[in-house]
Formats: C-alpha cells, sequence, structure tokens
C-alpha cells in the first residue's frame, strides 16, 4: 500500500487513478494520519470484524469457563527483575 | 476507523473466545470498530499464542478469524516501518532510560516502542493492553492507553 498526501492526490488525482486501475492500493494521509484508503474498483473491500469474527462472538456466548491469558502468563514468568526489587 | 495498538495479550483475548478477557475486549471492539496495528513481532507471538491454543474448538475458531483478518488490508493493518532491527534498537534504549522505573518484560517494553514509533511517524489513536504494567510504560511513553481489567 503506498502512502499519499491529500495534497498530492488533489494535484495528481489522474495519475493516481491510472496507478489504482492497474492495481496499486493508496493510503491517503491528511496532517500525516491516514483518512481514508483508496482501492482498485476491481477489488474487494475489506469485510468488517462482524464478518471475521462472527464464529468468535458465538462461541464467546456459550457457557464455560473462562481460561488465563497466556500471554500474561508468559510475562509474569518472565519478569524476574520484578522479584528482585 | 480508528488505529489501534493492541498488544498482543489483547489481540489474543479477542481472538480467543474463551480467554479471561474475551467479552470486555469484544465490548471495545464493537464500540469504537478499531484497525489494529500489525508487524513481524506481533503476528509471531500472537499466531505462536495461538497454535498452542488448537486443542480444541475455541482454538479452532480463534485460528480461524486471525487468518480471515489477516486476509484484509486493513483490519489488521501491515505496518512496514516497523522493522524488527530498528524496533529492537528503540526499545533498548526505552530499556536503557527506563528499566528501573517499571516492571514491564522485554516484550513489553518492544511493544512499546513500536507503538511510539509508529505514533511519532504517523499517529496512533490507543494502545491497547490488558497488562498493567505495560499500560505504565505506554503511558509514559505518552501513548493514549486502555487498560482492560477483570
Amino acid at each position: 500500500m503506498t502512502d499519499l498526501t491529500s495534497k498530492v492526490l488533489h494535484e495528481k488525482t489522474g495519475q493516481v487513478l491510472d496507478r489504482a486501475r492497474q492495481g496499486e492500493r493508496f493510503r491517503i494521509l491528511r496532517e500525516g494520519r491516514a483518512d481514508a484508503f483508496l482501492i482498485p474498483a476491481s477489488q474487494e473491500i475489506d469485510p468488517e470484524w462482524e464478518e471475521i469474527m462472527a464464529g468468535v462472538w458465538k462461541a464467546q456466548k456459550e457457557a464455560g469457563p473462562k481460561r488465563p491469558n497466556p500471554i500474561l502468563k508468559e510475562r509474569k514468568a518472565r519478569k524476574y527483575a520484578s522479584g528482585l526489587r | 476507523m480508528p488505529l489501534v495498538y493492541a498488544d498482543t495479550s489483547a489481540l489474543f483475548a479477542f481472538f480467543h473466545p474463551r480467554d479471561e478477557f474475551s467479552t470486555v475486549l469484544t465490548e471495545a471492539a464493537r464500540k469504537h470498530s478499531p484497525d489494529f496495528v500489525y508487524w513481524s513481532f506481533m503476528r509471531y507471538e500472537l499466531r505462536h499464542n495461538l497454535r498452542q491454543a488448537r486443542v480444541d474448538s475455541h482454538g479452532e475458531v480463534a485460528w480461524k478469524a486471525l487468518r480471515a483478518a489477516e486476509r484484509t488490508q486493513a483490519r489488521l493493518r501491515w505496518q512496514a516501518d516497523l522493522k524488527c532491527d530498528s524496533v529492537l534498537e528503540s526499545a533498548d534504549e526505552l530499556s536503557a532510560q527506563r528499566a528501573l522505573e517499571f516492571a514491564a518484560g522485554s516484550a513489553d517494553f518492544l511493544h512499546v516502542s513500536a507503538a511510539r514509533r509508529l505514533h511519532l511517524l504517523s499517529g496512533l489513536d490507543e494502545f491497547w493492553t490488558c497488562d498493567a504494567e505495560q499500560a505504565k510504560a505506554a503511558k509514559t511513553a505518552g501513548l493514549r492507553v486502555r487498560l482492560f481489567a477483570l
């Protein structure tokens, strides 16, 4: 994905659209922050979290015990220094 | 959509339906619809832990959702600017300055350094974690932090 400022997009709209037609994707920045994406019309738009996470969110509602977060568990075990102070 | 750096504790909880923080992460994600920062160390740490959790149907559901998210350009937003070598250098510098201030571990400093770099480069809306020590370190680094508690 190519970063592009809104100023460049404004000045070179035709060139940018030509590049998008050839498959290039752009992230549009305004004041250094990503405000929008410009993608080829031939490509699909990303699915939303609701679609991606449907199975996870359904499983969350099922009854059953929760489990400790393994990353926190690992980090606690590795924090030797904190135990020494 | 806001760009959020969720550390691996938070992302694991987001994807695994049986994690102790799963519900609170889902509530926040449904409310804010964030896109999450994704880069090589986080991908490795998250995949490793989710692979080890693939021992039942919940682990399989989590893995399937992760792979679907990885296929998107935006939901997990790959950060080409976060190169391992340079983030490790930054983390080492941060450690030299702050190692005795926080009980945060080496991986925590790595996440905070990566998030700080992104924040300086292109802006970052929030830093999400389930780890209180990591949250302290991230706040000190100037990041806007959301700490998930049980």
